[in-house]
């Protein structure tokens, strides 16, 4: 569950891989979940940390980062703004 | 014509100028005076004068004549002021009216003699008011001087007694010839001179009430002429109280007049002077009207004014600093105040440099006039200084509160109004009343109108622009603006308010609570001890005291900061644990919690600070004879940077704890410096679009401004169709504290309620991609929340790329 292998730390706007590596996920499933989380209403306060440029491609946004060990477990196209 | 007017200037008739009998003769006049029929106002004649010849200038040359009053007369009783008929016919010569060209002059002398040098010269004993001259009434005529005998007199030679004059009459300062051509012009003319307050008028019926003219027709008429209401282009000019209606009248008064303009008139008369005041008798009231009102709507307003408080000038220079190095002749720049034109004095003698005389050259032009002792600049010297007396511009006062009487004002323009005092039986609709002072409604009906830029420099001096003294008399002003005043409204009693569409914009504080608390339980000790709270040490004080009933509005403590100790601290009031006087703790959770106190905003001296109870759950209702403890509580800070509470060795009956961790520990011998106020809580509900924001409390009480407005989003598809279930939250855009976070109903929409004080700009957030449904791309925008609420509709756009 793509739910236990990420976690979000909110106050550093991070997103961190924190699976067993065993599976990959794709960017658009990565941005689904993100998503669901933030229209929760603990999570209103936050600013959203992704968005979609197409299908296929998106772009971490608002300042939230991931690692590059975290990033090993994503596929597809996306962007981290500085 | 309707109405009975009549004046105690009747009775206070000096000379009705029509003889030259009595009248004494002082300084010089080119010709006898005489009297004349042809030149008459008022009974068979006036009396007229040539000024005396002038070869240059200077010096002017100045002619007096003076009638008989009877004998000592008292001019310090009874508002007493002299109501003098003058006029020239040529104005070109006479002096500047700062140098006296035109004067009203009393003597206490029985035969006064002339003294003092020309033009500051005149009967022994007297006082003379600069009324006129060529600089301020090149087109005036005849015109009915107005004086306060008891004002500053623009010069004064002697000591003259205003409780036993002799002797007034006109005063004039000529600086060129009159007379040299072929018409021998007698150029001052004068008639009846009189003391007196003003009109009274009376009868009149609704069907035929009395007005302005029926008014006019009487005081102008030539066997009066109280020169009390005069009119120049359809415009009336007033000079003295309008009393309408009496206590002992026998039928009733009733006065109404509509698009009229009523100026009062810039004469030396006592600030109290000019009045509108209404009386009338328990069977036979009294009505007064200006201006109509029907179905609603308001027409024909009168406009009543003073004039020139932006124009005042300075009289009578009193040297404070002779200064050093100055010459006669040195003219002298004042300085301080607003003013368009600086008033200036002009060096008339000097000893080895150091002024010992000193008059006004330019009497300047004054908004805001200088007090104190006043620099002067310019001429040879330095360092003198003087000081000034500031007189000129017109107010007047409006007095309807006494019993029998009504007074309907309906779209009515007042200005320059000392003030008002209204009654449950005054009607206020559509009105303006602008740079005037206070209005005390006493239960008037207010609705619809303006107050708008409180007057408060000298000499209205206003702080409020209405004055409220009970809920019920709040209810009863309605749908008015407050605009650009000091404090806008005053409420004097406890209660709960209504503001129903009264809006505020500009104003120093929309409301003053001005209620004096009870204080019941205090100790204003000398702070010998010092208990300082932070963050891992003390974090708080408390003190016992007993309770003798009352309502909590506000409590104080000494408080002084050390460092720069940031953060909020709190008072609370507990219940009581221990023996009262020796062992007090708190006990339980707090029963009241008061605002908020900025630690970083205290001084490091100690300052005995009040914290006010503001809400209303928070405004605890003390038992009698029951112990409680108060407590102010601060766990911020750290070492060097403090919160410091002053206490006392002993001087109360309670005793106090300090607080460190959760523990509190009493200690017998100390008493904290605190106060708890009681009964002085007032609470404003704004409704229909009111928007107070603003208040200050003066006596120790708390206002709490509750202004519940509607926050609105409804959401939409790109179709228009409504968004169940979408998430929304508001957030203030200052701090991000949360407003609201709900979702939408079957209507799409969300809202919640706010309390309005100020325009808040918020952050608003709809997001709704849970998994199972239709999925949205957030939506973040932004809004100000103002006096009407907020309401927005957003429109999600359907998020195709997240999986379901």
């Amino acid at each position: 569950m793509i739910k236990d292998d990420f976690k979000i730390d909110f106050k550093k706007k991070k997103i961190t891989y924190s699976g067993s590596g065993k599976k990959i996920y794709s960017t658009r499933e990565l941005y689904s979940y993100l998503q669901d989380v933030f229209d929760e209403p603990q999570n209103m306060r936050y600013e959203i940390p992704i968005v979609a440029k197409s299908k296929n491609k998106f772009e971490l946004v608002n300042g939230w980062k991931m690692d590059k060990e975290s990033l090993k477990n994503i596929k597809g196209k996306l962007v981290i703004s500085d | 014509m309707a109405g009975t007017i009549t004046s105690d200037l009747t009775a206070g008739l000096i000379d009705a100028a029509d003889v030259i009998t009595g009248w004494l003769t002082l300084g010089t006049w080119a010709k006898a005076v005489a009297a004349t029929a042809d030149l008459l106002l008022q009974g068979a004649a006036a009396l007229n004068a040539q000024t005396g010849a002038v070869a240059a200038y200077p010096p002017a040359t100045t002619g007096m004549y003076l009638a008989a009053t009877a004998s000592n007369l008292d001019l310090t009783i009874s508002e007493r002021h002299l109501f003098f008929w003058l006029k020239s016919i040529s104005w070109p010569a006479m002096e500047a009216k700062v140098r006296g060209g035109m004067r009203v002059a009393i003597s206490s002398d029985v035969t006064p003699t002339l003294t003092g040098t020309t033009p500051w010269n005149g009967p022994t004993n007297s006082n003379q008011w600069f009324v006129g001259g060529a600089d301020t009434d090149a087109v005036s005529g005849w015109v009915c001087y107005v004086v306060d005998p008891n004002s500053t007199a623009d010069l004064t030679l002697g000591s003259p007694a205003m409780n036993s004059i002799d002797r007034a009459g006109v005063s004039v300062a000529a600086i060129k010839t009159v007379g040299g051509g072929a018409v021998k012009t007698q150029n001052i003319i004068w008639d009846k001179i009189a003391y007196g307050t003003g009109l009274t008028i009376k009868d009149g019926t609704a069907g035929t009430p009395v007005t302005l003219a029926d008014i006019y027709a009487t005081d102008m008429a030539t066997a009066n002429c109280f020169g009390v209401l005069t009119q120049t282009g359809e415009i009336y000019y007033a000079a003295g109280k309008f009393l309408f209606g009496a206590t002992d009248q026998t039928a009733i008064t009733y006065f109404k007049d509509t698009s009229q303009v009523i100026v009062f008139q810039n004469f030396p008369v006592a600030a109290t002077f000019y009045e509108i005041k209404l009386q009338g008798a328990a069977s036979y009231a009294t009505t007064v009207q200006f201006g109509n009102y029907s179905a609603g709507l308001t027409s024909g307003g009168v406009t009543i004014r003073g004039t020139s408080l932006v124009a005042r000038r300075a009289i009578t220079p009193v040297i404070v600093v002779g200064g050093t190095g100055y010459t006669a002749g040195d003219t002298l720049t004042v300085s301080g105040g607003t003013f368009i034109t600086a008033a200036k004095v002009k060096v008339i003698t000097v000893s080895s440099g150091v002024i010992t005389e000193l008059r006004m050259d330019t009497a300047g032009s004054y908004s805001v006039t200088p007090t104190g002792t006043l620099t002067l600049t310019g001429g040879t010297g330095s360092s003198g200084t003087c000081t000034l007396t500031f007189t000129g511009g017109s107010i007047w006062t409006l007095t309807a509160s006494a019993a029998n009487q009504t007074l309907n004002l309906y779209g009515c323009t007042f200005s320059q109004m000392m003030s008002a005092a209204l009654a449950s039986t005054t009607s206020v609709r559509g009105c303006t009343i602008t740079n005037s002072g206070a209005v005390t409604s006493n239960s008037a009906t207010i609705d619809n109108c303006t107050f708008q830029d409180l007057a408060t420099a000298t000499p209205i001096s206003a702080i409020y622009a209405l004055i409220i003294a009970s809920a019920a008399q709040m209810a009863l002003v309605t749908n008015s603006k407050f605009i650009s005043c000091n404090r806008a409204i005053k409420i004097t009693a406890a209660g709960s308010y209504t503001f129903s569409n009264l809006t505020f914009s500009g104003n120093a504080f929309d409301i003053e609570n001005s209620i004096v608390a009870t204080n019941y339980a205090s100790l204003a000790g000398a702070n010998a001890v010092t208990t300082s709270l932070y963050s891992g040490s003390f974090v708080g004080v408390s003190q016992s005291f007993t309770g003798t009933g009352g309502t909590l509005s506000s409590a104080s403590f000494a408080l002084k900061k050390t460092g720069a100790p940031t953060g909020n601290a709190v008072v609370k009031l507990y219940a009581h644990s221990g023996v009262y006087g020796t062992s007090s703790i708190p006990t339980g959770a707090a029963l009241a919690t008061s605002d908020n106190i900025n630690v970083a905003n205290l001084t490091t001296s100690y300052v005995t600070t009040n914290i006010q109870f503001s809400t209303a759950a928070q405004q605890y209702a003390l038992v009698n004879a029951t112990n409680y403890v108060l407590t102010i509580e601060y766990s911020g800070g750290s070492v060097g940077n403090t919160l410091d509470v002053g206490s006392n060795v002993g001087g109360y009956g309670g005793n106090y704890a300090d607080l460190t961790g959760t523990t509190w520990t009493a200690i017998a011998a100390n008493d904290a410096t605190f106060a708890v106020y009681v009964n002085a809580n007032v609470i404003i509900n704004a409704t229909n679009g009111a928007n107070p924001g603003t208040f200050i409390n003066t006596s120790n009480g708390s206002t709490t401004i509750v202004n519940s407005v509607t926050v609105k989003v409804t959401v939409k598809d790109s179709a228009g169709t409504a968004i169940s279930g979408a998430r929304v939250a508001v957030y203030k855009s200052s701090d991000m504290s949360e407003l609201m976070n709900t979702t939408t109903d079957v209507n799409g929409i969300a809202q919640t309620t706010y309390n309005y004080l100020v325009d808040t700009a918020i952050t608003i957030r709809v997001r709704k991609s849970s998994t199972g449904a239709t999925k949205y791309f957030d939506n973040q925008s932004t809004g100000t929340i103002t006096s009407s609420g907020f309401n927005s509709i957003v429109t999600l756009i359907t998020d195709a790329i997240a999986t379901p």
